[in-house]
């Protein structure tokens, strides 16, 4: 098995636990921990193509990627205390407001 | 220094961005006075740009100082510059220096006297220095603009702020229907100005002034786009000096605080009109419509509005109807060539007409806001309007063509320029105007200069001699008192500017604008020391003012006169009467914002009891019309009947705004009310019913797929996602 198959299959798993987990946990703290565990599976895949290719340019991607999960994080969590602040308890059930 | 043109324009528009955007972090008084700083600067500046004859002779340069391209189309392109030239020079002085004037006056009138017995800012104080500012920036691009379109984004904005500042006192519903009033009267000029510009960008080929005047002046080719540019300019120049039949705005527009009318209504912004007929008078000097038009409407005008100017009982509606008059003495001159002429004028005029305003504003400041005449009297005699005495009386005089103030050297030269006998030679009539013409507007102005006259001394009477009034005036600040000083020291010298047949430092002065665009090498001056029977009309144009005075005074002091004027029909304004037909409410008779104990807060008051649909304070003003309220019971009698329906007639301006109201307001209010019951309603049922209940029966089984909660979306877009990579893959495959 190849290094780049190692990789990948790593990543998929990764990115599988990271959704499994947006999706069935109802506390906002750990779907954020399971959101970034989605990027960073994908940056992991960005790496190994990049290593395979012999290119800079998934770094320079995986770069932005980490920039943009720490702007998503600061303004997630803000939206968690807000909750919080509000309900004194986070479940992301109750926010449902935009129910049709 | 010609350069200097650019401080001038800029200063103000700095002063304006200031107060709008730091406004709130400076002091009340300190925005007033940064405001005032950034005018007078202007001021310096326009005296720096106006001494460039005397630095190096010949050095007016050329159209367009601070040159760049403004909006590039293919070829043609229009460009942004300044002209520095005489015309320009002295416009801007005027401006900024009675704008000045009127800031200073401004930082005392604008307060009102609070329950300690000082004077405290009014509300809204940096506001108004804002508009204030905001307007002489306009009105300096306006003048100092080189080409056509930066003209008309002077004139546009000109009457934004004129809007503004008609409306200042934004909860009294007269102002802001007077407001409303003046900016769709301006609108109907915008239009004529713009469509007039388009004429001559497509004959011209461009819209700055030297090429586009240049290329009118041109006789050869086919002239006919004169008569059609001319007579689009004129709906703009008409609308914006409050000339007949785009009149009615002028006296409505007195509701605003009285700097505002002193500064915007009288001494500049009205005279932009004669501005434009004097800058594109390459256009309207070379066509032959506009030669029998210009001073036929001028004409008209100035003898309609001091008709009306004879019994309003509202000392400002005297000044604006007189203001309307003046002005159309100058389109008078302007219109048959004799632009040399209207200029001296227009600058005199904004002198005394600027004290006259000023000084009835001190009048009115003391008094508590009190505007009816008829109220007032014996005011001479008080100490605290001893200032406000002199200044009314200098600008009375001025006004009425007395030697040695301004206006008598003005006035002649505007009547010199009509001979009265129809003694018409080749030297003063290049233009080739029939004698009769001229002779007939020559007498009928100076039958206006006679009721010119005695309007301002029945306004003298009234004001300042007579009983005593009731009301007790109380002092004035001293910056007031300091500008009403300066202005009659110009009202009394201003008029030396040109001594007919001495000498004429405005004719040298405005020679180079003019000569460059003569057509053919002909002057189209009227030369107004030449012919022959000059001394006759002298003395039959200072003897029309003295007769007026005479008569004025007295009428008022031999005769019952003054009683029969206290039983004359009250005017209410056109706009406030609408105002209460429409609401079914009660008077808002208070007439500036000025003083009185904290006057914004009663009427507050009033239009929430009239919004609550409860009792008003003063019910039997709620009259149906809510027009003519007679003082006095009428019993049938034929003479006096036709005296108070001739009194009415001219109070009421020849009824022109119930007119208009008739030809252009009620068909399309009706045509709105019908829509409104008819199409409308129906028009709602269908969409309310038709596609409403469509869109709910139609999303009743979507509905449930929106549960609201995050998880089930993130679910959707991993599906979605997972989809989508199955597509690409399968297509991959079978590739």
């Amino acid at each position: 098995m190849s290094s780049i198959t190692v990789t990948m299959v790593v990543s998929a798993l990764v990115f599988t636990i990271g959704a499994c987990g947006v999706l069935l946990r109802r506390n906002p703290l750990v779907q954020f921990m399971s959101i970034e565990l989605m990027l960073n599976a994908v940056n992991l895949a960005f790496i190994s193509f990049g290593g395979m290719n012999g290119s800079a340019e998934g770094q320079v991607f995986v770069l932005m990627v980490l920039t943009v999960a720490a702007a998503e994080a600061v303004i997630g969590l803000g939206i968690i205390v807000a909750m919080f602040r509000r309900r004194r308890r986070i479940d992301v059930d109750d926010v449902n407001t935009m129910e049709g | 220094m010609p350069e200097a043109i650019g401080l001038v324009v800029l200063l103000p528009l700095l002063g304006f961005l200031g107060i709008a955007l730091f406004g709130p972090r400076m002091s009340q008084r300190g925005a007033a006075i940064f405001a005032c700083v950034m005018v007078g600067l202007a001021f310096l500046a326009a005296v720096l740009t106006a001494l460039t004859p005397l630095i190096s002779s010949s050095n007016w340069g050329s159209y367009g100082l601070y040159k760049y391209d403004w909006t590039l189309s293919g070829s043609w392109k229009v460009t942004f510059g300044l002209a520095a030239d005489p015309l320009s020079a002295i416009m801007a002085l005027v401006v900024t220096g009675v704008g000045f004037l009127i800031h200073v006056y401004s930082v005392g009138y604008m307060t009102e006297l609070g329950e300690d017995g000082h004077l405290h800012p009014e509300r809204d104080y940096r506001r108004f220095f804002a508009y204030l500012n905001l307007f002489v920036f306009a009105m300096l691009l306006l003048v100092t603009a080189d080409n056509f379109v930066w003209l008309l984004v002077g004139w546009g904005n000109v009457g934004l702020s004129s809007f503004l500042l008609i409306g200042f006192y934004k909860n009294k519903p007269s102002a802001v229907a007077a407001a409303r009033k003046a900016f769709v009267m301006n609108t109907i000029g915008d239009v004529g100005l713009l469509l007039g510009i388009f004429v001559v960008i497509a004959n011209t080929g461009s819209a700055s002034f030297s090429a586009a005047l240049t290329s009118a002046n041109l006789t050869s080719g086919d002239g006919s786009w004169r008569e059609w540019a001319a007579m689009l300019l004129l709906i703009a120049a008409v609308a914006k000096s409050a000339q007949f039949p785009l009149q009615t705005w002028l006296p409505d527009a007195m509701e605003g605080p009285t700097p505002v009318s002193a500064l915007i209504h009288a001494a500049t912004m009205v005279t932009a009109g004669v501005y434009l007929i004097v800058r594109a008078h390459p256009i309207f000097g070379n066509s032959t419509v506009a030669l029998i038009v210009v001073p036929i409407i001028g004409c008209f005008t100035a003898f309609y509005a001091a008709t009306c100017a004879l019994v309003q009982t509202d000392l400002k509606r005297v000044l604006a109807y007189s203001t309307m008059s003046q002005l159309g003495y100058m389109f008078m001159a302007a219109g048959v060539g004799a632009y040399e002429a209207a200029m001296f004028h227009l600058v005199a005029h904004a002198f005394f007409k600027a004290l006259l305003f000023l000084s009835a504003g001190s009048i009115i400041h003391s008094l508590g806001g009190e505007q009816d005449m008829r109220n007032m009297g014996g005011l001479r005699k008080s100490p605290a309007m001893r200032t406000a005495w002199l200044g009314f009386t200098i600008g009375a005089l001025a006004l009425s063509g007395i030697p040695p103030f301004a206006g008598f050297f003005s006035k002649e030269s505007i009547l010199g320029t009509f001979p009265l006998f129809g003694q018409a030679t080749e030297n003063y009539n290049p233009q080739g105007l029939d004698p009769i013409f001229l002779s007939i507007f020559g007498w009928v102005g100076l039958l206006t200069a006679f009721m010119t006259a005695f309007y301002m001394f029945r306004a003298y009477m009234l004001v300042f001699e007579g009983p005593e009034s009731k009301l007790h005036p109380h002092r004035n600040p001293s910056n007031m008192n300091f500008v009403l000083v300066v202005l009659s020291v110009l009202s009394v010298v201003g008029g030396f500017l040109a001594m007919p047949g001495l000498w004429n430092v405005l004719h040298d002065w405005f020679q180079p604008v003019l000569k460059t665009f003569d057509a053919g090498g002909k002057d189209v001056w009227f030369p107004i020391q030449v012919h022959g029977l000059e001394i006759v009309e002298l003395i039959l144009g200072v003897g029309a003012g003295v007769a007026g005075i005479v008569v004025a005074v007295g009428l008022y002091t031999f005769t019952r006169q003054r009683a029969a004027d206290a039983s004359q029909p009250t005017l209410t304004s056109t706009t406030e009467a609408q105002q209460r037909a429409t609401e079914g409410a009660g008077p808002t008779r208070r007439t500036t914002g000025a003083p009185t104990l904290t006057p914004r807060g009663l009427e507050e008051a009033e239009i929430r009891r009239v919004i609550a649909g409860k009792n008003l304070s003063q019910p039997e003003a709620a009259l149906p019309s809510g027009i003519i309220r007679p003082a006095t019971r009428p019993k049938f009698n034929p003479v006096k009947l036709g005296q108070q329906a001739i009194t009415a007639f001219l109070l009421y301006g020849w009824g022109f705004d119930l007119i208009y109201k008739g030809l252009f307001s009620l068909p399309g209010e009706m045509t709105g009310r019908l829509i409104a019951r008819f199409v409308d309603q129906e028009a709602e049922k269908a969409v309310d019913y038709g596609l409403g209940g469509v869109a709910w029966e139609g999303s009743k089984a979507t509905r449930k797929t929106e549960t609201g909660l995050v998880r089930n979306y993130a679910l959707g877009i991993f599906l979605g996602t997972v989809a989508l990579l199955i597509y690409v893959a399968v297509q991959t495959v079978q590739r």
